[in-house]
């Protein structure tokens, strides 16, 4: 297939990428930083990003004194001669170009790495050309929708044909979705789950704070999405802990989360530290009441007056101070609707039963939408999950039956920061996940607007990060984190339009590429439900009118 | 055949000087012209400068013209000027033709002294300048007169003889443009001379 010539690589080098002197009268405004591009060498094929783009001129009296007065004629000889420009370009596979003339086999195998792509080894001689890429070298690297796991996540910038994320690859490891507020971060999160959910290669535990993904939310376009328990019905469970809502037409819940206080930990209420406002000693007292009254110290300590206070400090050591300021603080939780005294484990066997049989859920918080709701439930959620899966992990290990190997399970956790900051993330169950819990087959899907707050160590483990425009210098950086080449991603991050332009960077696809990610509509929602949908549309539309009156 | 134009009087490798038939009028600067050298062989050259100057060395002009007889009646008034003075040309060669093969490559001899210098056609000034190697010939040769007037005549000469062609005078001015790109003043001197928009 005939591509179009854009240029020659006249220098460069294997770590800065390869400056390209492109051909007199193609502009530079034709071209975008981070699109994807072909380098054609002699034995091989690059597949690149164009990272930057800059402008030259042969004789420095050009910039000193620009001609004045210029005819177009002037003009459009000087611009590819005297002044001109060269294209950066970064290359990040490569493919034997005797394979690349074939389309057929261009076509072939599951995978790229079957269809002869490699990562990039060498950098071609000079003069080698750089030419626009063609549909067959998109689905080359990118595969094709009918592959296996391979789900269409969206489209090139510049040209209409589907990019695919690779979900088994994408659950593999744990995953972020970053962007500043309004680039859409949580319509491509659902456009993923939709496609996790209807690839069927893992079950997903979905902690929706903000009320978005069970039953869906308005968009910016003013439109009511369908949420995941609408396009997905009775594989998605939805457990909330509003009651009020599992009332509400159009909205079914599969079941009502309470929370025993015996449930809570040290680490869930060390996790709040910041939102209950508590101190450095609170750890070492709790951790006091918990060697006496081990899983009741909750409810013991609330149930404490001055008299037995006084009397337990005197017996454990601890300061009468501290656990006075504890009690006070934590009757805060005691006053939470879905905290109960004491609660047996049976709510969250079935939870936890639901996913290991191939179910989804997603727990919905309804008007207990407070950060400190959002982080004591998932915390303790997650928890007893990732008990659950690495007690299985240890079976299968020991019994190597192919039955007992553990579903893959990804946890979305939204503002992530608060979970996995520097200072807690060592401590709480999403910092252990995200840094060692791929080898017990749980991952994590993050998503946060501010991904400089997440540890670094943390966001060194991401395998797949999906980001959106970020302005923030540091932001940036975070994204990037852990990841090769990133002063060519920078650009290309930095690039992004505010709307409905994400960069794609990882394990789940072969390499790094900006796309426009699907529209979460209606074409979307017939293409992945599965059942006929479970809601129909005038049922929201009725809730539109119970919501909103008119 | 085209119309002869002048007579070989010094050649060499890199350039010939001929003598123009008629006085004060020779070739047009930039023009392509080309010399017999022998059966079916022809050089191919363009005319880099002219002068018109005393034939003998020795004896320079001087003023004839009278307040109520000058210019044209000078020539009139003495007949014998036509033998005093000649007009010469240079030409620089950039190909040659053997029968039916063009090639842009300096020839490998120097055109016979004393043999004829022709114009050429506008049908083989378009042949000759479809491809544009000579371009470089040109502007790397040792020329009597500076490189920007030259190519600039010539550029300008072509563009007219192939029927205004803009496509090709742009293409050529690229090339010239990247023979002269690290001096933009020769360069500017060039695009602003052939620009057929000014």
């Amino acid at each position: 297939m005939d591509r179009k010539r854009l240029g020659v690589v006249v220098d460069g080098s294997f770590t800065a990428g390869l400056t390209v002197r492109l051909d007199p009268g193609q502009s530079t405004e034709d071209l975008q930083i981070g699109s994807f591009m072909v380098v054609q060498g002699r034995e091989y094929t690059y597949f690149c990003m164009l990272s930057d783009l800059q402008l030259r001129t042969s004789d420095a009296r050009l910039i000193a004194k620009p001609p004045q007065g210029f005819t177009p004629f002037v003009s459009r000889v000087l611009s590819g001669s005297a002044t001109y420009a060269m294209a950066v370009v970064k290359p990040m596979l490569m493919m034997p170009t005797v394979d690349v003339r074939d389309d057929s086999r261009q076509l072939a195998g599951q995978t790229p790495e079957e269809r002869g792509v490699m990562s990039v080894r060498t950098i071609p001689m000079h003069y080698a050309e750089l030419v626009e890429a063609t549909e067959i070298d998109f689905r080359t690297v990118f595969g094709s929708p009918d592959k296996p796991n391979h789900f269409v996540f969206g489209q090139p910038l510049t040209m209409n044909l589907p990019i695919c994320l690779d979900l088994g690859r994408f659950m593999e490891r744990s995953s972020g979705i970053f962007g500043q507020t309004g680039t859409g971060k949580s319509f491509t999160a659902l456009v993923v789950l939709a496609g996790i959910l209807r690839k069927n290669v893992g079950s997903t535990l979905i902690f929706d704070v903000h009320d978005e993904y069970a039953y869906g939310k308005e968009s910016e376009q003013k439109k009511w999405v369908k949420g995941l328990k609408h396009l997905f019905g009775s594989k998605v469970l939805v457990y909330t802990l509003d009651k009020a809502q599992s009332n509400r037409a159009g909205r079914p819940a599969d079941g009502i989360l309470e929370i025993g206080m015996n449930q809570i930990e040290r680490a869930d209420v060390i996790l709040m530290a910041q939102e209950l406002g508590l101190t450095a000693t609170a750890s070492a007292t709790i951790g006091l009441l918990e060697d006496r009254f081990n899983e009741r110290w909750l409810t013991e300590l609330l149930a404490m007056d001055p008299e037995s206070i006084k009397a337990f400090c005197a017996e454990k050591g601890a300061h009468q101070g501290s656990v006075e300021a504890l009690q006070r603080k934590l009757r805060e939780l005691q006053r939470r609707e879905y905290v109960r005294e004491s609660m047996n484990a049976n709510l969250l066997d079935e939870i936890t039963l639901a996913l290991e049989n191939g179910k989804h859920v997603i727990l919905h918080f309804g008007k207990h939408n407070s950060m400190m709701d959002y982080m004591l439930v998932s915390n303790l959620v997650t928890r007893y999950v990732r008990e659950r899966w690495r007690k299985r992990t240890e079976k299968y290990e020991v019994s190597k039956q192919a039955a007992d190997r553990p579903r893959p399970l990804m946890i979305t956790v939204e503002e992530a920061h608060k979970f996995l900051n520097p200072e807690i993330a060592s401590q709480t169950t999403f910092g252990t996940i995200a840094r060692e819990m791929r080898k017990f087959h749980v991952t994590l899907m993050v998503i946060d607007q501010r991904p400089s707050g997440i540890d670094s160590e943390v966001l060194s483990q991401l395998g797949t990060r999906i980001s959106g425009k970020l302005a923030d210098e540091r932001d940036i950086d975070a994204v990037l984190t852990g990841v090769s080449d990133r002063s060519a991603l920078r650009n290309a991050l930095a690039s992004l339009k505010l709307r409905q332009e994400v960069l794609v960077v990882g394990h789940a696809v072969p390499m790094p590429i900006q796309v426009r990610p699907r529209n979460y509509d209606a074409e979307f929602w017939a293409e992945v439900a599965e059942s006929p949908v479970s809601v129909a549309e005038d049922d929201l539309e009725r809730e539109k009118r119970e919501l909103f009156g008119a | 055949m085209t119309e002869r134009i002048g007579e070989i009087i010094e050649t060499d490798s890199f350039m010939f000087v001929a003598e123009s038939f008629t006085l004060n009028r020779p070739p047009a600067l930039g023009s392509l012209v080309k010399a017999q050298a022998g059966g079916d062989t022809w050089v191919y050259g363009v005319v880099a400068f002219g002068e018109t100057v005393s034939v003998d060395p020795g004896r320079g002009a001087v003023r004839r013209s009278r307040p109520d007889a000058y210019d044209e009646a000078v020539y009139t008034r003495h007949p014998e000027l036509e033998h005093l003075l000649h007009t010469k040309f240079t030409v620089i060669p950039v190909g040659s033709r053997a029968g039916a093969r063009v090639s842009q490559r300096i020839p490998s001899q120097p055109p016979p002294m004393h043999y004829s210098v022709y114009a050429c056609a506008p049908d083989e000034v378009r042949e000759f300048s479809e491809r544009r190697l000579y371009l470089r010939t040109l502007a790397t040769a040792e020329l009597p007169a500076p490189v920007e007037h030259v190519l600039a005549a010539h550029l300008t000469w072509a563009y007219e003889q192939r029927g205004g062609d803009e496509a090709w005078l742009e293409q050529a001015a690229l090339e010239v443009a990247g023979l002269l790109q690290q001096d933009v003043e020769r360069l500017l001197a060039v695009l602003y001379a052939v620009d057929p928009e000014a």
